[in-house]
């Protein structure tokens, strides 16, 4: 089993924690319990492709303006980041994007999956007037910027699970470049536990 | 020279540069039954049988020879070890009959992680059981481990009076790194399965943080050097300074509403917020706790104690599917109205000397999430704030103010007064004072076993020893002061009547007889029982 963590970023009304609320409630797994608390969640997904295992650790972040700063302590050493906007408040592609920039200027680590994600298509769906962010739009920048992107529901649900599927996917194919290029001096299993925390040299509480 | 010898003569920890980079979770796959019956092992200590003692002086004193300053700590760290392997009998015979076997109930697991126990991949990392790793530790084919940490504690606290933070850092992490891998040469660790050696690394951690504490944790390190009229350095001077810093925000800004930080509820009536109050206030005496225990673990367990409670507001509240919105908000307001000492220490405290392999997972995440809710205060001003009325804000700001004020000119009166006090005491010097003296000597030296003996042993989530110098101070003047069954008996009766105290406060809705109910199947583990009475309540 491999283990990720995931960060997720987004304005605060742009229901980021409901895609995760969608997600792990619909991938109910008989075999392994998922973790909901007050703001972390985890849940593991079997790749369709290769039956590889992976589990999710999901930091979620408070999305208040004034709680922006906060965000560093959270995605620090993350594997991925869902960045969430909200399709109908232009707004918050605007804030999407300064937490992609900030991710890509702070996060060094060039294989952070990042995913931009468009919630709550069901309202468009509904009234096509209400959309005000244009899929062309996000996904021409999401390409140009080198990202994932969906668009999803959680309310619906639509695309949620296609979602985690497709950053599980990316992740294991970094791994696995990860430990080919580590070549015949490391003969572990990708399988085995492999440690993602990275020491942490940053004495975070100090203010200056 | 190997490093074996390097350890055992003329350690220099700083210069054990090499061993940093190997790699401490090897862990063999050996999947034999990692639980022996401690029982039966308890047995055999009482017995007298073969186990040998834990410190062996002579051996300490010949391997240090030329050291300074030897005499003055070594007997300290024996005389503490031995009351350790005293108490700890007591409190295993004590719960081999009561019917809280909480010490050797394998079953028990941390709050942090009972989400997790179903997990049938991943070896069981939350397993967590310190008198077992003690009695492992004991055993005659872990003696060269023993050596080995004594040595390094013997020269940790005697080749320098002060380290600084980066040097303790790496110092106590190497040491980790090098005992981790003795853990695959020797017995009984050597053909462990990867539970239980887990549960051994978690254990050396313990062991030598609590041996460690008043030289690492700042507030404590400056007491120490204090007596010795030494300068601390400039990280743990850090340190101090943001726990005054942060001393004064919580001051500062102790008044405001929940308003101020986006906190809103949708009915939000008198009886709501007196029941949030409620919840702050024990998620408060959670995360007081932190200052009661000496190892990163514990402190940790700690802080995820306090988010549960905190959590629970939230699923009341039918806030939960916010997230960290509402979440955040919540903790930080938790903080400003608890006002715990020494937040910044001790998170630096975890963040140094907590192993990276052990920070993952929810607690983890909590951990993390108290560092950005300090940092948050710590800079927190009017800006911090969201402020629809100012005028009022304002005027609420101006009374504290003049409340701190007041309070600050009562306390210096206060000040003065003890000092008058003490002075005429002082130059009149009364007999009774001698009198009196051994007594309280006695006090203070059951206090101290008891300190150690919880903070050494015990999880966070079993004991409460706020009331632990009350308690052994009461007692030490009845005839039963060396009871110390007796007083841990009493001990966990406290606390376990102040859990049940807070749950049914908490759930009020709840039948009591459920939540009595509750605690004794979830063994009047807080975080445990909260989760329980989520699920129930839902």
């Amino acid at each position: 089993m491999l283990q990720f963590k995931l960060v997720l970023l987004g304005d605060s009304s742009v229901g980021k924690s409901s895609i995760v609320y969608r997600f792990v409630k619909d991938s109910f797994d008989e075999f392994r319990e998922s973790t909901i608390g007050a703001a972390f969640l985890s849940q593991t997904i079997t790749l369709e492709e290769n039956n590889q295992v992976i589990k999710f650790e999901i930091w979620d972040t408070a999305g208040q303006e004034r709680y922006k700063s906060l965000a560093p302590m959270y995605y620090r050493n993350a594997n991925a980041a869902l960045v969430v906007y909200d399709v109908t408040a232009p707004d918050s592609l605007m804030k999407a994007k300064s937490w992609i920039e900030e991710l890509k200027k702070k996060v060094g680590n060039e294989e952070l999956v990042i995913c931009l994600v468009g919630n709550k298509v069901d309202i468009c769906e509904e009234d096509d007037t209400k959309r005000k962010i244009e899929f062309e739009e996000a996904k021409d920048w999401a390409n140009d910027e080198n990202l994932l992107f969906y668009e999803v529901s959680a309310k619906t649900g639509y695309n949620v699970k296609e979602v985690f599927q497709k950053i599980g996917e990316q992740l294991y194919e970094y791994k696995k470049a990860e430990q080919a290029n580590k070549g015949t001096q490391d003969n572990s299993n990708i399988t085995s536990n492999i440690r993602l925390q990275e020491p942490q040299a940053s004495n975070p509480t100090s203010c200056c | 020279m190997s490093f074996k010898d390097n350890i055992l003569n003329e350690f220099d920890p700083l210069a054990n540069n090499n061993n940093a980079s190997r790699s401490s979770d090897s862990a063999s796959n050996i999947n034999e039954p990692h639980k022996e019956s401690i029982d039966d092992e308890n047995k055999k200590t009482n017995d007298g049988g073969h186990i040998k003692p834990v410190v062996n002086k002579n051996n300490v004193k010949n391997t240090n020879k030329d050291d300074i300053n030897i005499l003055s700590d070594i007997p300290a760290i024996n005389a503490e070890r031995e009351t350790e392997t005293v108490v700890s009998n007591n409190l295993k015979e004590k719960h081999q009959y009561g019917d809280n076997d909480r010490v050797n109930n394998a079953d028990h697991l941390p709050v942090a992680q009972i989400n997790e126990t179903k997990e049938e991949i991943d070896s069981n990392d939350n397993y967590y059981d310190f008198q077992e790793f003690l009695e492992q530790f004991k055993k005659p084919t872990a003696e060269p481990l023993v050596k080995y940490t004594r040595s390094f504690l013997h020269n940790f606290l005697t080749q320098r009076s002060i380290w600084t933070t980066k040097e303790q850092t790496k110092l106590i992490n190497d040491f980790k790194v090098f005992i981790f891998d003795k853990f695959l040469i020797y017995e009984p660790f050597k053909s462990m399965d990867k539970t239980s050696l887990n549960n051994a690394q978690e254990g050396i951690e313990k062991l030598i943080m609590g041996k460690l504490y008043n030289n690492c944790y700042s507030p404590n390190l400056k007491k120490l050097l204090k007596n010795k009229l030494i300068k601390l350095d400039d990280g743990h001077e850090q340190d101090l300074e943001d726990d005054l810093l942060i001393k004064r925000k919580f001051s500062e800004f102790g008044f405001i509403k929940p308003t101020y930080l986006d906190i809103s509820f949708k009915d939000a009536n008198k009886k709501s917020n007196i029941i949030i109050d409620r919840f702050i206030n024990i998620s408060g005496q959670e995360l007081d706790k932190i200052n009661k225990f000496k190892s990163p673990r514990d402190k940790i367990v700690c802080i995820l104690n306090s988010c549960k409670v905190i959590f629970s507001i939230l699923k009341h509240n039918k806030l939960e599917q916010n997230g960290a919105d509402s979440f955040i908000p919540f903790l930080i307001y938790s903080l400003l109205k608890n006002k715990i000492m020494n937040l910044p220490s001790n998170l630096n405290y975890i963040e140094r000397f907590r192993h990276e392999k052990f920070i993952k997972g929810e607690a983890s995440y909590y951990f993390s999430s108290l560092q950005a809710a300090v940092n948050f205060i710590m800079n927190m001003d009017k800006s911090s704030l969201t402020i629809d009325n100012e005028e009022e804000f304002d005027k609420l700001y101006q009374d504290n103010q003049v409340k701190l004020k007041l309070m600050t000119e009562e306390i210096e009166k206060e000040k003065e007064h003890v000092e008058k006090v003490r002075s005429r005491h002082i130059s009149q010097t009364s007999p009774s004072e001698y009198i009196t003296k051994p007594l309280d000597e006695a006090a203070n030296a059951l206090a101290f076993k008891f300190n150690d003996l919880i903070s050494t042993f015990s999880d966070p989530m079993h004991t409460h020893n706020t009331e632990v110098s009350e308690i052994s101070v009461e007692n030490a003047n009845s005839e039963e002061s060396d009871d110390l069954d007796y007083i841990v008996g009493m001990i966990n009766d406290k606390e376990n009547r102040h859990i049940l105290k807070n749950l049914t406060s908490m759930f009020p809705d709840m039948l009591p007889e459920i939540i009595e109910d509750i605690c004794l199947a979830k063994k009047y583990n807080l975080g445990e029982c909260v989760d329980a009475l989520l699920s129930l309540s839902d």
